[in-house]
Order: C-alpha cells, then sequence, then structure tokens
C-alpha cells in the first residue's frame, strides 16, 4: 500500500500547494497552525474536496488528477477521522460504528458483531448502545476512530484524532490506533499538534505553513528544536 | 401593554365566540349525522393524501432548492413559495385553467386517460397539495440547508453510495423537520376552503370537504357547522401542540 499526492487547491485566497508521498505501512505526521492547509489536505485525499491540479494515486491508482479523473470518496477505500467526530447523532456507538461496514454490504449481524470487538478495542466497548450525544469527548472520539478503522481502509486520515481523549488515556488510545493501522497494513497521515503521537523518533513529518510544505523531516527532528 | 392585550383578545375572542356555542351534549350527535361524517371522513383521505403527495414531491424540490445553485433558483423558490401568500380562489382558478376540463394539462389527461379532475375527490386532493406544498418545501429547506455537510461526508467515507448516505443519514437527521413540514401542510390542507371549492366544487361525499361543510351548514344548522369548526380548531392546536413540543422541533 502506498500514497503519493500532489495537491493544489484553491479557495478563495487560500492555495493549498503539497506534495507528499507515504510508502507501505508508514505514517505520516502533518502538522501546522491552524488554517495551514491540514484539513483541506486531507479533504483532497479523501476526495470530499476536488483538486484543482495535481495528481493523487492509492497503490499507484490514479484517484484524482485535477481533470478527468475523480473517484468518488466511497469508492477511494480511504478512512477519515474528524476533528469534531462527526458521529451520526440518530445512530448508537454501535451502529455507527457498523455503518461502513453495513454500507459496504457487510449482513447487518456480522457488521454488529465486528463493531462491538473494535469498541472493545478502543475501550469503549460499554457504551456500546449510548447515542453520541450522552459520551463524553473522549468516548465519542474512541467511537469514531473505531467507526472508521472497522472498515480496514487502504489509506487513513486522522485529523487531530487525540485531542479530546484526556491526557491520561491518550498514550492507550494512541497504542491501540497505531497497531491497528499496522495489523491492517494501511497508509496513515495523521495531523496533530502533539509531535509524541509519532509512533516512533523515525517518522516523517512535514510542517505546513500557509498551504506549504515548510519543512520536512523526522519526529526526533521536530521535537528536538 | 394595552395594544398587546387587545392584540391577543382579538385572536382569543373568536374561539372563545365559537366555544361558547358549542352543543356539547349534541356534539357526538351533530358529528355522526350522515352528511357531516361524509365531510369528516372526505376531509381526512383529502388532507392525509394532499400531505402525502407534498411529501413526495415537496422533499426533492426542498433538496434542490437548498443543494443545487443553477440560474434562476430564487425565482424557483418565490414561485414555489407563492400559493402561501397567494387568495386560495386564485390559486383554484389557476388550477382550473391549467388541470380543468379545458385547461392545457386537463385537456391531455381527458383526450388521452379519460382523467377528469375537476369535481372529484382527485381534485381536491390536487388543490389541498397546492396550498400545503410551499409550507413543507420551506419548513424542509431550511432543514437541509442546517444540516451539517460533515456527517454525509463521514458517511460517503464510509463507503456509502449518495443513495445510501440519503437513506441512512440525511433523511433521518433532517426527519424532525420533515414531520414539522407534514404537520403543517397536513393542517393547510384539511383547513382548505378557497381552492378546493372553485377548482372541485362541493359536493357532497366526493368534494365536500370539512369546511365547505361548515360554510354550508352556517345557513341550515349552525349547530353541525360548530360541532365541524370545533374539530378543525382540536386538529390546529393538536398541531401546534405537537409543534412546539419536543417531538418535532429539538
Amino acid at each position: 500500500m502506498s500514497l503519493t499526492a500532489t495537491v493544489r487547491v484553491r479557495q478563495g485566497e487560500f492555495d493549498l500547494d503539497v506534495d507528499l508521498s507515504v510508502a507501505d505501512g508508514e505514517v505520516l505526521v502533518v502538522v501546522g497552525a491552524n488554517g495551514a492547509g491540514k484539513t483541506t489536505l486531507l479533504r483532497s485525499i479523501a476526495g470530499l474536496l476536488p483538486i484543482d491540479a495535481g495528481v493523487i494515486t492509492v497503490d499507484g491508482v490514479v484517484v484524482d488528477n485535477g481533470d478527468r479523473v475523480s473517484v468518488i470518496p466511497e469508492a477511494r477505500s480511504v478512512g477519515y477521522v474528524f476533528q469534531d467526530q462527526r458521529l451520526f447523532p440518530h445512530l448508537s456507538a454501535l451502529e455507527n460504528v457498523a455503518f461502513g461496514l453495513a454500507a459496504r454490504g457487510v449482513p447487518i449481524d456480522d457488521a454488529r458483531v465486528r463493531a462491538r470487538q473494535e469498541l472493545d478495542a478502543f475501550g469503549v466497548g460499554e457504551s456500546a448502545d449510548q447515542a453520541p450525544g450522552d459520551l463524553s469527548g473522549g468516548q465519542a472520539q474512541r467511537v469514531a476512530l473505531a467507526r472508521t478503522f472497522v472498515t480496514e481502509p487502504q489509506v487513513l486520515l486522522l485529523d487531530e484524532p487525540f485531542t479530546a481523549v484526556d491526557a491520561t488515556a491518550r498514550p492507550s488510545v494512541r497504542a491501540v490506533a497505531l497497531a491497528r493501522a499496522e495489523s491492517i497494513g494501511c497508509v496513515t497521515v495523521l495531523v496533530t499538534h502533539d509531535l509524541a503521537d509519532a509512533p516512533i523518533l523515525e517518522t516523517p513529518v512535514i510542517e505546513l505553513v500557509n498551504g506549504r510544505v515548510a519543512r520536512r523531516g523526522r519526529a526526533a527532528d521536530f521535537s528536538s528544536k | 401593554m394595552v395594544a398587546a392585550g387587545l392584540a391577543f383578545a382579538f385572536i382569543a375572542l373568536p374561539l372563545i365566540g365559537l366555544l361558547s356555542e358549542v352543543a356539547w351534549s349534541r356534539l357526538w350527535h351533530d358529528l355522526t349525522t350522515t352528511e357531516a361524517a361524509a365531510a369528516l371522513r372526505l376531509s381526512l383521505v383529502c388532507s392525509l393524501a394532499a400531505a402525502a403527495l407534498a411529501f413526495a414531491l415537496g422533499v426533492p424540490l426542498a433538496w434542490v432548492l437548498a443543494r443545487f445553485e443553477f440560474p434562476g433558483r430564487a425565482a424557483v423558490r418565490a414561485l414555489t413559495l407563492l400559493p402561501m401568500v397567494l387568495p386560495p380562489v386564485v390559486g383554484g382558478v389557476g388550477l382550473l385553467y391549467a388541470f380543468g376540463r379545458t385547461g392545457f394539462v386537463g385537456a391531455r389527461l381527458d383526450e388521452w386517460f379519460g382523467i377528469h379532475l375537476t369535481f372529484s375527490t382527485a381534485g381536491v386532493i390536487l388543490a389541498e397539495t397546492f396550498v400545503a406544498l410551499p409550507f413543507l418545501v420551506i419548513t424542509v429547506e431550511a432543514a437541509f440547508r442546517g444540516l451539517d455537510r460533515d456527517l454525509e461526508d463521514a458517511a460517503a467515507t464510509l463507503g456509502a453510495s449518495r443513495r445510501t448516505v440519503m437513506r441512512r443519514v440525511t433523511l433521518p437527521v433532517a426527519g424532525p423537520a420533515i414531520a414539522a413540514g407534514v404537520a403543517l401542510a397536513w393542517a393547510r390542507a384539511l383547513g382548505e376552503f378557497g381552492a378546493t371549492i372553485t377548482f372541485a366544487g362541493n359536493i357532497q361525499g366526493r368534494t365536500r370537504t370539512v369546511p365547505l361543510a361548515v360554510y354550508l351548514f352556517l345557513q341550515s344548522d349552525p349547530e353541525v357547522a360548530i360541532a365541524l369548526s370545533l374539530v378543525l380548531v382540536a386538529v390546529s392546536v393538536g398541531v401546534l401542540t405537537a409543534l412546539r413540543g419536543r417531538w418535532l422541533v429539538r
């Protein structure tokens, strides 16, 4: 599995111009100030925002070239964990997690079994029947992670996925997420403010400033600064 | 303060007037006379059919108005909402010249299918839908506009097709507003008078709905007219209560 993206997106005054590549099973960390274009980048890779120019490939297959080719999000095998979870408010935590499997044609009973396992993996199995409105921020974040991971996407896009989890629980949630990503064998793009989220010191990191890659390096280089 | 009190009294007094005239002991008898019962039955069937038709046509229209930019969208929206302010009689005249036997659509319906809408129950449903549809469209369009698009995006990245997103996310999340729109449309259809009598006429058991019967009975048998009016008041109050309660508007 691999991801390459050369992305040019113009949104009014804002210009995003980024290229990146993530190798098989690797995690790429993206840091940058608010408004640097991190979320825009993830949305374009997910297919939620068409690119104006450039090319995005997943496993060597072009999914968007800013022109004729633009694979719709549901056909991209891209998982996206939104910054503020965006759980479906009318469905229980369990049904939220089963949603993606059911949408891909998994029989609903099987989908629920796998959803429950995923919730257990993220430590929120006991919240399965709760409505999203009744979950704490940290619980909702874990449910959102479970909802995306259960579909085992080829590309995993995580937008500040641990921010809502309280500091004491964060290392364990992070460990579960990274272990799951490894077991799925997907490539991961992780947007974060916290370099401690990088799995290892050798993890590649890019820093966005005003829609451009201002710096590329390894987690170790960034933290030592 | 005085003006406010007068305003409230102005709304409340007719209701009190109506309630004071109700012959409570004979209410059931009045409502079950052949003519009153026929009007009630007809009104129930037609208003429910009109609400269903408004739902089937109005939700897609609200969707298009909320989600697609196209030239003339403002004009389409304005025209859609026109029946809310148009005198219903004028709406009835318009329906007559479109769907009536000599109207440009009605003539074709007659020629090709032998369908006559004027002076028929279907004509009542059509007239009621005409006046009720804008209430549904305006409510549901607002809901679609206010919907969190990220929910639909999240569903798409989870592998849901557009149809699945619509069926399992968009419509359920907008559900309370759609229910409110249907309730409003239904209440409006139930009270429809002007367009109905102009387009569909006033035939007992076929097009004489409760409002038409009230108008007619006021001259011949006011007690029945009042009893039927009471039913319409009760329904209006019921719909209003439901709309204000948690059930529909969260």
